[in-house]
């Protein structure tokens, strides 16, 4: 009831935004039995408070074209909230980008933000700006402008945007530029920047390392550990790379990849050198997975069959899932074909690979299962410690990150696990991650007063 | 009966209209094919000389209408030949103007354009356009126009005068007539010659060709009968067409009727029957015709046998009443012996046929012939006395017989001196003409003097012209036997038995031992490269190291390669290509051009910088582009990337700025080329075989940094940073993205595009493409910028605007998207289609054999289809697309691609598929899903049955006809589903 209530409100209030309605709806819904049980957080309003962003800043971003024609774009931050840390949140260049979309990300972020135990809000910026097409020097242009209006609302200790779609180290460099020039001061306010200029290693790792490093930790709550499991991995972009890696680090027998035409399996294990010719074939001669099983004879290449209403990848016995690849990939029959053959524990890398029956299967059928918003927390973290190592002027190097990582991992999953079983779900880490992010942001308004 | 006797007659007197002055009104480039290709000067003069007695007609040229009538202003002309596209007026308003200026000078139209020739090709007479020719690259077209044009002049005073004969041809397609008036011309020409007298003088045989048979060309049934009825007494045969307008409209008996109304007046009138109709044979027996299919492959074969054995100019054959043979006669002299001998029956069965009469009239032998025909078989009291005469008479011709023949010599040359070398007589074929008109267009332009330090060049080129290939063919009777062979290994097999012509030979061991080089085989056939039918990449290229030590084994290379070029002449795609579009196999010839490959030698690899194709209209600018901007395509290594439709770099020449590929990191690694194609020289003792890319290396851009050219062109994507570097010295992934060259002033490529362009463009009349190879400043070289091919641009034609704003409503559109081309695509029933969800693009070359083998159904079925699928269509990347070639899709009137997330179809404009889609006015639509208005209701073409359906690929026919309409002017196109 009071669940509908809010979301009625929350339509009300803010009408065409379609995006950011389905982003409260689900949010209203997986917190429902934390409601139930804390009083306090209706009586302060907390969920009335969380869905009106702090603030949102729209404006002119106006450039001139290579053409030597004037240009106007939108240009948007929403600083949804500063709870537990500095606004935190990716910024997107694209011509979809909108105040809903953006409301709706912002949104969804405070919380996956909240997740990693580390000190860092939720927002959301971008513009409508499309890159496609654009000239180097435009792309300039446009981002001296977008932070000539930005730069006075963000700061190390107030927001911190990082990238997003059509946001990458190159538009992170001309902000930054832009920031440093106006503000005078070199300073953490943007993450993703140049290695030599403030930027942190483990980056392109830390999606893959951290689903890992989850996985493990959901492995030691059965006493169990990585040596020697067998280990499905679909994808072969960087997250399935260097979650192959990892697990192949630790003592893992990783037998798959796959990519959109197909998967390839070994069962005699990918070691390093296949490792190595698979980073090859997928980042220098962006060439198809299939080939691994022509580099490497003892593998089989299934192709993609779109026929089938399941993926014959998760029918190949194995102990560990470790999706990678893109979202809804296994549903509800791949999920019980990875069970009946093995599968024990799942461990998702990429943004919901898994169908929500297929997690009900998996939850009613004890497997370990590490939801993407946690399990693939790495990225969002790593990106909190580039702003530790700025705010410390230090750069650590490639161990110190990944130990940090690690770290934060570990505490995600204990985070989730404690809060399943003190909210009545023992085990059930996606509802512990739902639970534990929300309740980390509630409890510091809570805290903070009526602001 | 009294031996009459038979005075000479006056041939001096006929022909009193020799064109000697032709005004050529087009283009420069029309104007060069004319005055170079196939030395049609040469060409014109032999068969002047041969023919008229007359000089060969002096060409000259205006660019313009206006240009044309001040020059006529000044001095007379005979003939006005313009082609449609002029730059101040229409063809029609010239021919109007023409008429009211100089009444009496005729006009003939020489088009590119099936569409348009027939459009023109029925227009009246009296508009003061005389006649409408389709230009098909073969020169001949021009002397037979000229023919044409003479013999429609002279026909009444010949007639009149000296009885000279006529063939009437009713043919209502300029396709047509424009193929078999040069071929009949020809036999006209070569039989007359063969038949001449020996002993004459050589202004007495001059007069005698004067005699020859006028040709006449009835376009509708009106014209026909007009012809018909003044010149019925001089008729010496008939080829009429089973179907052409009559009142105006086209009418399927036409022909049946016509021919009925001459056979009541000449019961034994050899007449010719065509017609597309398979069964047309049927009408052979009811009135007494002979029948051709207008689609038979070797249909100018059997107009020329039917010449040859029914106007009287081959051996004659006596038979008895039944049809036997008995005798032949091969000569006058033969005729008479055998005019003695043959029985009676059969002397009278020929005699009351007129055939003897025939036989000397076309020997010009009008008074003999003309007393054959007077003279009767009652006329006898019996059949010997009637032998005796005609005996006679024919004994005073004996004294005149004898044949005569030009011999061509080519000219020994130091071949490393030249820059394009020509040997035979025959047409270079387009791909050639490209090339000379190139060398001649960049000599002329300055341009060289603009870019110091660069060497802008046409690479060295040998020409062996067609009739090599002709003499090849016709030597080893390879057309009929390639015909009949059963797959393209066979056909191989078959020319690389046979050795090349020892005078062709003999050339070649002289290319080999002078030229150094690395080469490449091109092919050159008539239709390539030619603006209505381009066949771009239809037949082979092959690269040759040239390095052996042993010049035997060079040799061998070489002459292998010229034969596997000729042997794809007949391959199962060029055949089916050929036959989608109405072209006769037997018309295709095939030249050779061997070219100095661009590039340098890198350990065992061979190849330039990078390679590309730029054309002077871009199909889809994008921003401020405007689309006479121009578009290149260039990639890495050599030029076969580009053309086969690889992953490629573009961009526009003058706004190299705009980042068509690079403006995202996403984007500019998803697009970077990956791998290169070097010609491998490890294996100089290497022979070609049938696959062309047999000693091509495809190497990755490590072996290119290694050699050093990925330096001005490559470019550094740093993973931690998540950014690319324009350069090379950064620890990263490599990827090609033209920065140093197009940014960093490497190279001054985009200029140096911008000036190729201007000025092929400006030769062209239109719109230009050329394949280019670049080689870098390097081992104490300059820069090569060098264009090894230029061929005409076909422009998108708009002339009748398709709005798609008055669709009524209540008609269904189950297609929309952006589109290319113009107009109303009716009359199809059938779609082959590949749904995205079912489609297994790791399959995607078994995908493209079931496109294939259903399109092979469809052509044969003569039913035009649409074709839809998923990515991009004749791609070499068999995960962007379905890597059909064009020939696998020969038969599809319209081309829908469904684009896919990231990729966008311009990527293909460089390659020769694209090529051969604009040219050919195929329709083209891209429906980009996530795109406002795109639609593709694949749903309702699953919910037909489907006829066959294999791998993802579904052929479903429809009920009823549907239609797809392209608006040119707004871009977009709509498929709407039948009512």
């Amino acid at each position: 009831m009071q669940h509908d209530q809010h979301y009625d409100m929350v339509v009300k209030r803010n009408p065409n935004e379609p995006e950011f309605h389905q982003a409260v709806h689900e949010v209203l819904q997986s917190i429902g039995p934390v409601m139930d049980r804390h009083p306090e957080l209706r009586k302060a309003k907390i969920v009335e408070r969380l869905v009106e962003a702090e603030r949102v800043i729209i404006f002119r971003v106006p450039w001139v074209d290579a053409n030597n024609e004037v240009q106007v774009n939108r240009g948007y931050r929403v600083e949804f909230n500063s709870a537990i840390g500095p606004y935190k949140g990716g910024l997107r260049f694209h011509p979809s980008v909108n105040l809903s979309i953006l409301k709706f990300l912002g949104f969804e972020q405070i919380f996956k933000n909240a997740l990693t135990t580390t000190m860092i809000g939720g927002g959301k910026g971008g513009s409508d700006f499309d890159p496609k097409g654009k000239s180097d020097p435009e792309v300039m242009n446009f981002c001296q402008s977008f932070m000539t209006e930005l730069f006075r609302h963000i700061g190390p200790s107030t927001d911190v945007p990082a990238g997003d779609i059509g946001v990458g180290g190159r538009e992170i460099g001309y902000l930054f530029g832009q920031y440093k020039r106006l503000a005078n001061r070199f300073e953490g306010v943007l993450t993703g920047k140049g290695m030599n200029w403030g930027g942190s290693l483990i980056r392109p790792e830390a999606t893959g390392y951290g689903q890992v490093y989850f996985a493990e930790e959901m492995l030691k709550t059965r006493n169990e550990t990585l040596e020697g499991k067998v280990c499905l991995i679909s994808g072969a972009g960087n997250v399935a790379q260097f979650a192959a890696e990892k697990a192949i680090e630790r003592g893992a027998k990783v037998i798959s990849f796959s990519d959109s035409s197909g998967f390839v399996i070994d069962q005699g294990g990918v070691d390093e050198k296949k490792l190595a010719y698979v980073m090859h074939l997928k980042n220098v001669l962006r060439g198809r997975i299939k080939d691994y099983a022509s580099e490497y004879p003892e593998a089989t290449y299934t192709p993609l069959d779109p026929g089938l209403d399941h993926n014959p990848l998760w029918s190949v016995k194995a102990d560990i899932a470790l999706p990678g690849a893109t979202q809804n990939e296994i549903n509800g029959k791949d999920a019980q074909n990875l069970i009946d053959n093995g599968c024990f524990c799942v461990s998702e890398g990429s943004n919901m690979p898994t169908t929500p029956d297929a997690v009900d299967i998996f939850i009613d059928n004890k497997v370990l299962y590490g939801p993407a918003k946690a399990a693939n927390a790495g990225g969002v973290a790593t990106s909190a410690l580039e702003m530790s190592q700025n705010s410390m002027r230090l750069s650590w190097p490639r161990h110190e990150v990944d130990k940090r990582l690690h770290r934060i991992m570990v505490d995600i999953h204990q985070t989730c696990q404690d809060h399943a079983e003190t909210y009545g779900s023992p085990g059930n880490l996606m509802v512990g991650a739902n639970i534990a992010g929300f309740l980390k942001v509630a409890n510091a308004m809570l805290d903070q007063g009526v602001v | 009966m009294t031996v009459r006797r038979l005075r000479p007659f006056g041939f001096s007197q006929l022909m009193p209209n020799v064109v000697r002055n032709v005004l050529m009104v087009s283009s420069p480039y029309d104007c060069f094919i004319l005055e170079e290709d196939g030395r049609f000067s040469d060409r014109m003069l032999t068969q002047y000389v041969q023919l008229d007695l007359a000089s060969p007609p002096h060409f000259e040229h205006s660019t313009s209408g206006e240009a044309a009538l001040e020059r006529m202003a000044e001095r007379p002309f005979d003939l006005v030949v313009t082609t449609h596209h002029l730059p101040d007026m229409s063809s029609l308003r010239l021919a109007s103007e023409i008429s009211a200026q100089h009444g009496d000078v005729p006009l003939a139209m020489l088009t590119y354009d099936r569409a348009e020739a027939q459009k023109f090709a029925q227009t009246p007479r009296s508009s003061g356009l005389a006649q409408t020719f389709l230009w098909t690259g073969d020169p001949r077209v021009l002397v037979a126009m000229v023919k044409s044009i003479e013999d429609m002049q002279n026909v009444q005073h010949d007639t009149y005068k000296g009885r000279v004969r006529v063939i009437l041809v009713v043919e209502d397609s300029p396709a047509f007539y424009s193929a078999f008036l040069p071929p009949m011309y020809r036999e006209l020409l070569e039989q007359v010659e063969l038949l001449l007298p020996e002993r004459l003088n050589e202004r007495d045989r001059h007069s005698r060709r004067r005699a020859r048979p006028k040709i006449l060309l009835a376009r509708n049934y009106e014209e026909a009968w007009s012809v018909f009825e003044r010149y019925d007494p001089c008729l010496l045969g008939l080829i009429c067409d089973l179907r052409f307008p009559r009142r105006g409209r086209l009418d399927d008996t036409a022909g049946l009727d016509f021919i009925g109304a001459v056979r009541e007046e000449h019961p034994d009138l050899p007449v010719l029957l065509q017609s597309r109709e398979a069964n047309c044979a049927f009408y052979m027996q009811d009135l007494n015709v002979q029948c051709v299919n207008k689609n038979a492959p070797d249909l100018l074969v059997q107009i020329r046998r039917f010449m040859k054995r029914n106007f009287g100019f081959g051996t004659f054959v006596f038979r008895m009443p039944d049809g036997s043979e008995i005798e032949r006669a091969e000569d006058m002299q033969q005729m008479a012996d055998s005019l003695q001998k043959v029985p009676a029956e059969s002397l009278i069965y020929h005699g009351q046929r007129n055939h003897i009469s025939n036989w000397l009239m076309a020997r010009s032998e009008f008074s003999l012939a003309l007393e054959m025909r007077r003279v009767q078989v009652e006329d006898f009291d019996d059949i010997e006395e009637l032998r005796s005469y005609v005996t006679e008479v024919l004994q005073r011709f004996l004294e005149m017989r004898q044949r005569g023949q030009i011999t061509e010599f080519s000219e020994r040359a130091r071949l490393l001196e030249r820059d394009f070398i020509r040997m035979g007589i025959g047409s270079m074929g387009g791909k050639a003409r490209g090339i000379a008109f190139v060398s001649r267009l960049l000599a002329e332009s300055g341009i060289h003097e603009k870019y110091s330090g660069i060497r802008i060049i046409v690479p060295r080129a040998l020409v062996i012209c067609a009739d090599f290939f002709d003499s090849f063919c016709d030597r080893n009777d390879l057309l009929s036997r390639a015909i009949e062979a059963e797959s393209d290994e066979e056909i191989v097999r078959l020319f690389l038995e046979q050795p090349l012509d020892d005078e062709l030979r003999r050339f070649l061991r002289r290319i080999v031992a002078q030229v150094p080089y690395p080469l490449a085989v091109r092919s050159s056939s008539l239709h390539e490269d030619s603006r209505d039918q381009p066949l771009a990449g239809l037949y082979d290229t092959y690269m040759l190291p040239n390095s052996s030590h042993s010049q035997e084994v060079r040799l061998q290379q070489l002459s292998r390669a010229i034969r596997l070029v000729y042997a794809s002449t007949f391959s199962r795609d060029a055949r089916l290509f050929l036959s989608a579009h109405s072209l006769r196999l037997e018309e295709e010839k095939m030249a050779v051009v061997i070219q100095r490959l661009v590039g340098h030698r890198f350990g065992h690899l061979f190849y330039p910088d990078f390679s590309g194709v730029a054309q002077s209209l871009n199909y889809y600018p994008q921003r401020w582009m405007k689309p006479e901007d121009g578009i290149a395509s260039v990639a890495l290594g050599l030029g076969r990337t580009v053309v086969e439709g690889g992953q490629v770099f573009r961009f526009c020449p003058r706004h190299p700025e705009i980042g068509l590929q690079t403006s995202t990191t996403d984007q500019a690694l998803k697009a970077s080329q990956r791998r290169f194609y070097a010609l491998d020289m490890s294996n100089p003792d290497f022979q070609p075989v049938c696959d062309s890319g047999a000693n091509l290396s495809l190497c990755d851009l490590g072996r290119a940094e290694s050699d050093g050219t990925l330096e001005a062109i490559g470019a550094t994507y740093d993973h931690g940073n998540d950014r690319i570097y324009d350069t090379v010295y950064r620890d990263g992934t490599r990827l090609v993205n033209f920065s140093g060259v197009l940014q960093h002033g490497r190279f001054p490529l985009s200029d140096l595009l911008i000036d190729l362009l201007d000025i092929t463009e400006e030769g062209l009349g239109g719109p230009a493409e050329i394949e280019f190879a670049v080689a870098l400043d390097r081992q104490g070289k300059p820069a090569e910028m060098a264009v090894v091919q230029l061929r005409p641009l076909m422009a998108a034609g708009f002339e009748k605007p398709v709005s798609l704003k008055r669709l009524s409503p209540d008609v269904q559109v189950f297609l929309d998207g952006y589109s290319l081309g113009n107009g109303i695509y009716s009359g199809l029933r059938d779609i082959v289609y590949t749904h995205p969800d079912r489609l297994d693009l790791s399959r995607s070359r078994e995908v493209a054999e079931v496109v294939a083998g259903i399109n092979r159904k469809l052509c044969e079925g003569k039913r035009p289809y649409l074709l839809l699928g998923h990515g991009r269509w004749g791609t070499s990347d068999p995960w962007l697309g379905v890597p059909v070639n064009w020939s696998q899709v020969a038969g599809a009137q319209v081309i829908v691609e469904l684009v896919v997330a990231d990729s966008h179809i311009e990527a293909s404009q460089g390659s020769h598929f694209f090529h051969n889609l604009t040219s050919l006015r195929v329709g083209f639509l891209s429906i980009d899903l996530s795109q406002p208005g795109h639609c593709a209701d694949l749903n309702w073409l699953d919910s037909l049955p489907a006829r066959e359906e294999r791998l993802g690929v579904r052929h479903v026919t429809l009920p009823h006809e549907f239609e797809v309409r392209i608006d040119g002017q707004s871009g977009r196109g709509v498929a709407l589903r039948p009512r």
